[in-house]
């Protein structure tokens, strides 16, 4: 996800070799809850947004809730009511729960954060199919549906639009961002596939392909399908009596079981491997809060019974766009800021760069008033993708340099750059940062839209007449 | 496309030898739209089943076939569409069609021809046929009384030196379309759910390019006929509606992907005649050996969803150590090595380059590979 094409097929040539996971990344660059809510969707093939089980929990022990006929919409109802439950009864109190936070305590966010976990992107498409049917449940419906449909497409929404803050986990996806595997990218979202190549180094390919015909994703296989479950749920449908119904519940149930508590626990043990890789604190308490403000602002929508739309409307459209866009980048940056691996890669980019300080000067540019001038050399060869970069240092006040030249000396390169603020009183405290001999990090300088009003990039004729 | 007579079912018989025909021309000449690989070609375009041939390479196949569930829902959901004088399908397409559509008469050629296990399969193909075209002619040339729902209309298509046929869901005759003009619309009926802009993307892609063979289909059928071309830019596409097995029907354009299914077909081996160049004198596609020689093009990420063959495929380019065995971008990255194990080497210094294009890839990724190295152990 951080890294360019060259990096990645680099790491894949490593991988191969080795046949184990390498790792990608030199941090972790997401949150993982200390006891997140485990959810495990199964659907029924070729009933598209069909549900057949769930397995649910916050650690070892497992919640299973079956649909012995996901084809029939009272059984449907049924389980996502129970399912919904459970969502709510861990949730909401969680919204609920709020505080004033900020210099004049006027950002409202919740006491905790909430993380849902989820095993691959397939399980998190089916949820959303199955958010979009829960918040249009009709009247009858428990009205839990409505509101465990509302909370899930906050999270989901929020994994696509702020898919840094974590709100949403897919195990795949984060085992992905960390690890290089030895499989293609089509195997690795079979969660118990990249599970396997990871715990197997030196026969990571091997185990993988042992248990790529097990369910790894949402759906079951059709040979298990057809020789076991469909039985099994016809036989349930042409139950007579409500003992035999129950007896026959209990059979598809035990067919299900193994199936959902694999790929729980499968989530589990990815989980703790994550856990395992020393995270980025400062951006991610960052990212943290903003996730908890949108989440109390979302608990507060869902108890005005706010209702949820089938389709985003154009102009809504391009300012989530503009967000997603602007995160990205921010993300981005952080990420090469954070994480010495990430910023290796970009280096050969041209997006960052890291070197010694050769020189540094002092150019007065007004009374009081100086620019730094700097000469970085830098091992290997080194090209500017951009001119501004901003200097990775433990400041809070970000400070900003321009590449005014670069050249090559032998084995080395010369970049000459210059600052892009004007400094009065920080020159004795920068003289020391960048004092001769002294190691220097450089990143590429982000730049997005404004964060309010209507992005001034987007056409006239997009922005409508309020905009 | 090849000259001469195209071959028919009979010599396309002797060159499948023992593997069994496919059930689905349309579904197979798609594919074949969305993967470069030349084994899958040979097998479409002598209308073999990929099944079949994996059964008969050497190592373990895909696991083949569809769950029972998704079968029965297709079959179901087609039923429930066709059930009462096509009732559903034609409350479906009144919302999708761009003209009001008049009483619509229903010619089910499943009733009108079916095929009866006594009648051979070749007279009833041809009574289909016959019937398709005059339906068609009639329509086009003012001469049919009522606009016209056709179901499984059956077509003539000569692709890659071979005459086959092919049927689509259904064929809409309007007797005045968009512009008051005669207008044919092609129907395609598909069990997946219609989720709107979240619908799977795949699904419809696979959809408009099963249709765009049916309109290259019709776009000869009209040539035969001497009849006045028709655009065929868009086609219906008939969903399930959320939660139901009501339809849902949208006008799906179609012409891009009749360009991009003519360019693919136009990709070597074209024709039968280059499949044919290829094999051993006399060989036939059900010999391991003849299946085993003709090369592969592996792309995980569709070979593995799609294709019988992909397990024995992925097992030859991983012992070659062949970059395609992760696609994109390590394929693309390593197309001039085509080999794992000798990059890793190369951008490790472990073996040295003899090639230009080796110390391009060594001048290019050696010195990432050593700031990885490096910024690894300041993280260790």
């Amino acid at each position: 996800m951080f890294l360019s094409a060259d990096a990645q097929a680099l790491l894949a040539a490593e991988a191969f070799v080795e046949d184990a996971a390498v790792r990608a990344t030199g941090c972790r660059h997401l949150r993982v809850d200390t006891a997140p809510f485990i959810l495990v969707p199964l659907g029924l093939a070729g009933e598209d947004g069909a549900p057949l089980a769930f397995g649910w929990g916050r650690g070892e022990e497992m919640g299973l809730c079956v649909v012995p006929e996901p084809r029939d919409r009272d059984e449907v109802w049924a389980g996502l009511t129970e399912m919904a439950r459970v969502l709510c009864r861990w949730i909401d109190p969680i919204g609920e729960a709020r505080i004033a936070v900020g210099e004049k305590r006027k950002r409202w966010v919740t006491r905790e954060s909430a993380q849902l976990v989820v095993p691959t992107g397939a399980g998190a498409d089916l949820l959303r199919k199955l958010a979009a049917r829960m918040v249009w449940a009709p009247e009858e419906v428990d009205p839990v549906v409505r509101r465990a449909g509302g909370w899930l497409l906050f999270f989901l929404d929020r994994h696509e639009l702020a898919l840094w803050d974590s709100a949403l986990l897919i195990v795949t996806e984060a085992l992905a961002m960390h690890w290089t595997l030895p499989l293609s990218g089509a195997e690795g979202s079979h969660l118990l596939a990249s599970l396997a190549a990871l715990e197997r180094p030196g026969r990571a390919r091997e185990a993988a392909q042992e248990v790529e015909h097990e369910p790894g994703g949402a759906l079951t296989m059709p040979d298990f399908d057809a020789k076991k479950l469909e039985p099994a749920i016809a036989a349930y449908g042409g139950a007579a009596s409500s003992e035999g119904r129950a007896a026959r519940r209990r059979d598809v149930e035990d067919l299900l079981r193994p199936i959902v508590r694999r790929l729980y626990e499968a989530c589990v043990s990815g989980l703790e491997r994550l856990r395992a890789i020393p995270p980025i604190p400062a951006v991610l308490e960052e990212r943290h809060e903003d996730e908890r403000e949108a989440l109390a602002r979302h608990a507060s929508y869902l108890r005005e019974e706010g209702r949820f739309s089938k389709a985003d409307s154009l102009r809504r459209s391009v300012f989530l766009l503009d967000g997603v866009e602007g995160e990205m980048k921010r993300v981005r940056s952080s990420a090469r800021r954070q994480d010495p691996v990430l910023r290796a890669v970009a280096m050969c980019e041209g997006a960052a760069l890291e070197g010694e300080v050769l020189r540094s000067d002092w150019v007065r540019q007004r009374p009081r008033i100086f620019r730094a001038e700097l000469v970085v050399r830098v091992s290997g060869a080194w090209r500017a993708s951009v001119e501004r970069f901003q200097v990775v240092w433990e400041r809070e006040k970000p400070a900003h340099v321009a590449v005014i030249g670069v050249e090559a000396d032998g084995e080395h390169t010369l970049v000459h750059l210059r600052s892009a603020d004007q400094h009065k009183q920080l020159r004795e405290e920068l003289d020391g940062l960048l004092a001769p001999g002294r190691p220097i990090a450089l990143v590429q300088e982000e730049r997005s839209f404004q964060t309010f009003g209507f992005p001034p990039e987007v056409p006239w004729m997009l922005r409508g007449s309020d905009a | 496309m090849g000259e001469g007579t195209p071959l028919g079912e009979v010599e396309l018989a002797a060159l499948r030898g023992g593997l069994a025909p496919s059930t689905n021309t349309a579904r197979d000449l798609a594919a074949t739209a969305q993967t470069p690989c030349p084994r899958r070609r040979a097998l479409a375009v002598v209308g073999a089943r990929t099944e079949d041939a994996a059964a008969r390479l050497p190592g373990p196949a895909a696991p083949s076939g569809q769950s029972p569930f998704a079968i029965t829902v297709g079959t179901r959901f087609e039923e429930i569409l066709r059930r009462d004088g096509a009732a559903r399908l034609r409350e479906a397409l009144e919302r999708a069609v761009p003209v009001e559509l008049g009483e619509l008469e229903l010619i089910d050629l499943d009733a009108r021809h079916p095929w009866r296990p006594g009648v051979p399969r070749p007279e009833t193909a041809a009574a289909r046929r016959s019937a398709t075209d005059a339906l068609v002619a009639a329509c086009l040339r003012g001469e049919a009384e009522a606009d016209r729902l056709v179901l499984h209309p059956r077509l003539a298509l000569t692709v890659t030196d071979t005459a086959r046929d092919v049927e689509p869901d259904a064929l809409l005759c309007l007797r005045a379309g968009r512009g008051a003009q005669p207008e044919l619309l092609l129907v395609e009926i598909k069990a997946f759910v219609d989720h709107g802009h979240r619908t799977d993307t795949h699904d419809l892609a696979s959809t408009r390019l099963q249709l765009a063979v049916y309109a290259l289909a019709v776009r000869q059928q009209l040539a035969r006929l001497e009849l006045e071309p028709q655009p065929m830019r868009e086609a219906v596409v008939v969903l399930r509606a959320p939660g139901s097995m009501v339809g849902s029907a949208s006008l799906e354009e179609v012409h891009r992907d009749v360009s991009r299914l003519e360019r693919a077909l136009a990709r070597a081996p074209a024709t039968l005649s280059e499949v044919l160049a290829t094999l051993p004198e006399g060989a036939a596609l059900d010999d391991s050996a003849t299946l085993s020689a003709l090369p592969v093009r592996y792309r995980p990420h569709y070979c593995l969803a799609s294709c019988a063959m992909a397990l024995q495929c992925r097992a030859g380019v991983e012992e070659a150590a062949s970059p395609e065995y992760y696609g994109s971008p390590t394929r693309e990255v390593f197309a001039a090595i085509g080999d794992l194990r000798r990059a890793h080497g190369l951008v490790t210094g472990s073996e040295a380059s003899e090639t230009e294009e080796e110390r391009e890839l060594v001048a290019r990724l050696g010195v990432l590979r050593r700031r990885i190295d490096d910024a690894r152990r300041r993280c260790s």
